[in-house]
């Protein structure tokens, strides 16, 4: 040995969730791995606690799934890789959305390690799998919790980079709910170079019935604390067509909403933060409503 | 913390080891192993130097524990070439003058690699994305996506 | 045109692609010595300070550690980490003392330890005990030269041991701004770019037998071993620099890193001493590109477009210690006069400090600041006047005879107007410039221009030597001393000198990178490389050359200008038949048994006088988004006059990295500082920004190939010149896309859309 970065931990390998659901539960400081990149990245950064027992997810069989359709819904287990769902066919036609945010995260290593619900799990108001899953109303199931009603995507998380989960808590899979009707969907972000973190994140969901919106799905990422649904820009689309002054509106109301309220950072400033949320929504407004005239 | 024995298959030859469970795929590679073509810069993920392929999927060694890779195939820049010749990749990264510092070049070369794995026949678009993950300073990456695009018609 | 030759000029693999093609090349990060301990650096968590006591007693009895040092291990001399101080008669400003009693930024050197792993050595640094004095700190020029701001170096009172100074002057600047009949200018800012090679800072040392090795990445290892033996108290005959390759340099190994702790503490310990930096400890400690922080410019110009005058002051912020500030400063400067005839000129340059890292050199030293705010002013002048920029540049810049760079110097080829020729036409000058835009997204494009060197003379001393040594068969040694960073000028300099002997490149085996065993050189650093070291080796080859046909003639019995040497054979102009080839004499001249053995040995020193520059047009089109102030580059194209391209595939690939280069620091490249602690927020590539190939625009590279006359076989430089004019040609082509002027660098996103609303706010 000469060089060695993370702090001392012991690692736990078991071959059930049974197993790592006790192993979490008996010891200390625990965390769990799945591709380990942003639980390894955080080690280094050497955050006060680091854990003292990490839990691999990586022997236990069967873990790395992608099931379901668009019409009875999606199952993500938790060793689905980022670069599963991105090349999955399913996803691809069925949740467009989900392709088109996973498809923002560039390098190949990173989508090939990083899983789905590890992504989620991180928490941060930037990240693009969890934009999109909150438009596609995403649940995560817990083991031995909630076990009637899994937690809604959008109930994850309570501030940057912290979420409801327990150190104890196993996401089981995340659930995407099926669709039966007509829905338009578009997902965009702003970025400085394409493979950095978005400096804001944008997904729409759109539910059409006879040329008027039924419902919608406006969702902001980067710009609070945690990611959230423009409610008064979604109200302002129900029961409408999807002309220029209503997407207009919506956009407006996105922008202005009280949640709305963004940070100067180094990837960007809080007022032109602010004047993109319209901006973006706009657009993908736009680009959903064009593709419900195609249809 | 605790140590776990463990064994590696790096460029096809098996090596046992007893490892630390904190220890990092580039640690064990280039430390304990003696492996110097896989580098490291940014530890964090962000330019894709230390990538080395396990189980030909590009990985990035700064954010894997070398016991996660126990009983897989490592490969790494010195598994390419048989003997004094080298891989198409290699060649035609050396005759396009794809190589300048050459910090990226092992982790390029194997990206490139699992590119062509999974996509054998390349537009400059897919090589592009195929290697956004590994960051080159000097070079602007033209002569790097030529080099790619010419392995990939030499294996037609 | 220029004559067709037989290695130069050829697409010619690299001598050392292979190595690096194959996992095989060796770089200090990469070095892993028996017996090798991990070195670690004790640094500074306050910005300012006064170390009042340092005690590493703990920290030496940790098991593992085998050597402690700070300020008491070492004789306390004043020396800097800019090595290039020894190129001017004077010195430059020498401001630092290894591990002194004042701190000058967060992250200065406090101690540092040997241990036998890294996480004994980060426990041995949590060991050691410092007081501190801590002092008010400044974090930018403004604060700096305030009325009560904090004193950071005792003999700068003002903080500003440069102030004001003119620099380049000539003509009646106020007499010809009243004759103009435009006047553009303003206040710019630009950016510390941050050199970011993919290898962090990394040095290896060892002390054995009163005599240090160091392994570094440094650009001008002579220079380093005379700074390093100056540092240490050694003579220089005891101070070996060894350069394997390096990851990349663009400057960052124009300064000492970690070298003199590295052999202080192989020193005390006895064994190998690896330093390498994690890669937020570079982002922070590694001298960033001189910051050329503010710059005041105004030109004007007579109403029928005459150049008048050039006015100027720019403002280095110079961190924590001076290393390549002020220079950088005054290459700014310099830069400015070479390309546009000025009826007068009239500049000045101050330089501060401030506590944050200081600023070292990066590739296109000094000249991105200038180019940027000068093409983007001319440009502003040339639209005031109606005129068509391209014509206006193609008329008013100076040409070959004209005023050089240094004032001593002289245009010695210029081919600025083929490269704007070529580069219109490619970039479809005439159809896109100068047409109303409308919609969300608008297109333009823009150009730029600039002369740079080849190498620093006459400004600075330029010295390099070439040695070759030729074996019994008619192949031969080269001894070189260039920094080896990846820009191939060791294959450039093997077929110049293959070139001369006419035989093949593979038979000259390129020796560099240790200074035991190479002639003096500066190194590589102002695009210096082909040029000046390429002088030498034409030098050295030449006089190979001329001892292997004094040898034939004596041979053949005829004289010395009755035979040519083709094809590594020498022969007679007049009998075909007779000949002998360069294999025999080099054999006969090893292995003779007549007595006679003299192993041709070919020395030559040089000392160029030229500054041979080489121009430059640079073409950008562009996207903007008037929207979100996104700006895509559509089209980038580089028309280099490079002279004669020894060997064109480096040629471009130099051109092409530095395209990149240019981007990042046009567009997103971006160090934050922070205002509270002068930290470098942005420490790492998920902060701090570079191109992508996702992220790369169509872009290539033209070279202009008309020779010049000074240069070896017409070759001019290259290294730097590819960065230039990304910045001015890309904010130039925003104003012909959406009419407005970015003087602040990076042009964000943020920057752009602030710019459009305010233009159509009437601001
Ligand atoms: C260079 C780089 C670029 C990136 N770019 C982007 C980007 O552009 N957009 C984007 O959205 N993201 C981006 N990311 C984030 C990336 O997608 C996530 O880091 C990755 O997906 C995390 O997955 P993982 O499997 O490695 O998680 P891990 O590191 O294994 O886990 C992350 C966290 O989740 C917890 N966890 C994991 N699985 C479970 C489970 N089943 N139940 C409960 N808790 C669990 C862990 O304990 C840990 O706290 C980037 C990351 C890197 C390194
Ligand atoms: S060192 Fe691993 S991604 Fe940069
Ligand atoms: S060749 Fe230097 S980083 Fe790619």
């Amino acid at each position: 040995m000469l060089y060695r970065t993370l702090p001392e931990f012991d690692l736990v390998e078991p071959t059930t969730l049974q197993d790592a659901a006790a192993a979490l539960a008996s010891r200390g400081r625990t965390a769990i791995m799945a591709g380990g990149i942003s639980l390894l990245d955080d080690m280094k950064r050497g955050g006060a606690d680091p854990p003292d027992t990490v839990v691999t997810l990586r022997h236990i069989p069967g873990l790395r799934y992608i099931e379901g359709d668009r019409v009875g819904g999606l199952k993500i287990g938790p060793l689905a890789t980022i670069r599963d769902v991105e090349l999955s066919s399913t996803v691809r036609d069925g949740f467009p959305i989900l392709h088109q945010a996973v498809s923002k995260i560039r390098s190949v290593q990173v989508k090939t390690m990083g899983t789905i619900i590890g992504n989620v799990c991180v928490g941060t108001p930037a990240s693009d799998v969890l934009t999109a899953l909150i438009a596609l109303d995403a649940r995560l199931r817990l083991i031995g919790r909630n076990s009637g009603s899994p937690l809604p995507a959008i109930s994850l998380c309570k501030g940057p980079k912290l979420t409801h989960l327990e150190p104890t808590d196993i996401v089981e899979h995340i659930e995407i709910p099926g669709v039966q009707g007509p829905s338009y969907g578009a997902y965009i972000n702003l970025t400085r170079t394409l493979p950095d973190i978005a400096k804001l994140t944008v997904a729409v969901n759109l539910f059409m019935e006879d040329g008027v919106c039924a419902d919608a799905r406006i969702v902001v990422g980067a710009v609070a604390p945690i990611i959230f649904r423009a409610s008064a820009a979604e109200d302002s689309l129900r029961g409408r067509g999807l002309d220029h002054e209503t997407i207009d509106r919506a956009a407006v109301a996105a922008r202005d909403d009280p949640t709305t309220t963004p940070i100067d950072d180094i990837r960007s400033t809080a007022s032109y933060r602010r004047g993109m949320v319209g901006v973006l929504v706009r657009r993908a407004l736009e680009a959903a409503a064009t593709k419900a005239a195609a249809a | 913390m605790n140590r776990i024995p463990a064994t590696f298959y790096v460029n096809g030859v098996r090596r046992d080891l007893l490892v630390d469970a904190n220890a990092l795929l580039f640690e064990v590679l280039s430390d304990d192993l003696g492996v110097s073509g896989v580098h490291k810069n940014c530890d964090r993920g962000d330019c894709g130097v230390c990538t080395v392929l396990l189980d030909d999927e590009p990985v990035l060694s700064c954010l894997m524990l070398a016991l996660e890779a126990r009983d897989r195939q490592i490969t790494t820049i010195e598994g390419l070439a048989k003997g004094q010749k080298l891989h198409p990749l290699q060649r035609h990264f050396v005759e396009e003058g794809a190589i300048q510092c050459g910090y990226c070049t092992p982790a390029m070369i194997l990206t490139a690699k699992a590119l062509l794995n999974a996509c054998p026949h390349p537009s400059a678009e897919d090589v592009k994305e195929g290697l956004s993950g590994t960051l080159c300073r000097c070079t602007g990456y033209n002569k790097i996506i030529t080099a790619v695009l010419a392995a990939a018609k030499e294996s037609e | 045109m220029l004559e067709t030759l037989n290695v130069v000029g050829a697409r010619m693999p690299l001598p050392e692609a292979y190595e690096k093609a194959t996992g095989r090349a060796t770089y200090c990060s990469t070095m892993r010595l028996p017996g090798m301990l991990v070195g670690k650096v004790l640094r500074s968590p306050h910005p300012h300070a006064r170390v009042a006591k340092v005690d590493y007693s703990k920290a030496e009895s940790l098991p593992g550690v085998a050597a402690v040092v700070s300020g008491q291990d070492v004789k306390s001399k004043v020396y800097t980490k800019n090595v290039m101080t020894y190129q001017l008669p004077g010195g430059e400003i020498q401001d630092m003392t290894l591990f002194g009693d004042r701190v000058r930024y967060k992250g200065d050197e406090v101690a540092a330890v040997a241990a036998v792993d890294e996480p004994t050595a980060r426990r041995a640094l949590s060991l050691i005990e410092v007081e501190y004095e801590v002092l008010p700190a400044v974090f930018t020029v403004d604060d700096a030269i305030a009325e009560d701001a904090p004193v950071i170096h005792d003999f700068a009172p003002d903080n500003t041991p440069v102030s004001a100074v003119p620099t380049f002057c000539y003509g009646d600047a106020a007499k010809a701004f009243e004759e103009s009949a435009v006047v553009a200018g303003g206040w710019y800012t630009t950016s510390k770019q941050i050199q970011a090679g993919m290898e962090s800072a990394a040095c290896v040392a060892d002390y054995q037998h009163g005599k240090l090795t160091v392994w570094s990445q440094s650009q001008l290892p002579h220079m380093a071993k005379r700074m390093l033996a100056h540092v240490l108290d050694l003579p220089e005959a005891d101070v070996r620099v060894i350069q394997p390759y390096a990851g990349a340099g663009f400057g960052a190994g124009c300064d000492l890193n970690a070298e003199p702790i590295a052999a202080v503490l192989a020193m005390k310990a006895g064994a190998p001493v690896q330093v390498w930096y994690s890669r937020d400890e570079d982002f922070n400690n590694r001298l960033t590109r001189e910051h050329v922080a503010k710059v005041h410019m105004r030109v004007g110009l007579a109403a029928d477009g005459t150049p008048k005058a050039l006015e100027a002051h720019y403002w280095g912020d110079a961190g924590s210690y001076m290393c390549k500030t002020a220079s950088g400063c005054g290459v700014a400067l310099a830069s400015n006069i070479t390309p546009y005839e000025w009826e007068a000129m009239d500049q000045k340059l101050s330089a501060t400090y401030t506590n944050h890292v200081g600023g070292g050199a990066m590739r296109g030293f000094g000249g991105m600041q200038s180019s940027f705010v000068r093409e983007t002013i001319v440009d502003e002048a040339i639209a005031q006047l109606g005129m068509d920029p391209i014509e206006w540049r193609m008329k008013h810049h100076r040409n070959v005879g004209g005023l050089g760079w240094f004032p001593s110097a002289r245009i010695t080829s210029c081919a600025l107007e083929e490269c704007l020729t070529i580069g219109a036409e490619r970039i479809g000058w005439k159809e896109k410039w100068n047409k109303p835009q409308s919609g969300t997204k608008r297109r333009g494009v823009g150009v730029a221009c600039m002369a740079w060197l080849s190498g620093a003379q006459p400004m600075l001393l330029e010295h390099s030597n070439a040695t070759l040594k030729f074996n019994a068969d008619g192949s031969a040694t080269l001894l070189v001393s260039p920094g080896r960073v990846g820009q191939g000028v060791e294959g450039a300099l093997a077929q110049i000198a293959a070139e001369v002997l006419t035989i093949p490149y593979e038979r000259i085996n390129v020796i560099a990178g240790d200074t035991d065993i190479t002639g003096f050189d500066i190194g590589t650093h102002a695009s210096r490389g082909v040029y000046c070291i390429g002088k030498a080796v034409l030098a050295a080859a030449t006089e190979a050359k001329e001892q292997f046909l004094q040898r034939a003639a004596e041979k053949l019995g005829l004289s010395n200008d009755t035979l040519v040497l083709e094809d590594g054979v020498i022969s007679s102009t007049a009998d075909q038949n007779c000949f002998v080839t360069l294999e025999e004499i080099a054999l006969g001249l090893i292995y003779g048994f007549e007595h006679d053995c003299n192993q041709i040995v070919a020395h030559a020193t040089v000392e160029p006088e030229d500054f041979a520059p080489p121009w430059q047009a640079g073409f950008a089109e562009v996207e903007v988004d008037i929207e979100t102030g996104v700006v895509e580059v559509v089209k980038w194209i580089t028309v280099h006059d490079i002279g004669r391209a020894i060997n064109p595939s480096t040629v471009e690939g130099q051109l092409e990295g530095a395209t990149c280069q240019g981007m990042g620091f046009a567009l997103f490249e971006d160090p934050v500082i922070s205002l509270s602690d002068g930290y470098m927020l942005t420490d790492g590539f998920d902060k701090y920004k570079i191109m992508s190939s996702v992220d790369l625009p169509d872009h290539e590279a033209i070279l202009v190939e008309m020779g010049d006359p000074s240069g070896p076989f017409g070759a001019k430089s290259v290294g730097e010149a590819g960065l230039f004019l990304q910045a001015p040609a890309i904010a130039n082509a925003i104003y012909d896309a959406v009419g407005i002027r970015l003087r602040d660098l990076p042009m964000t996103p943020e920057r752009v859309l602030a710019a459009i609303q305010a233009k159509e706010a009437g601001v």
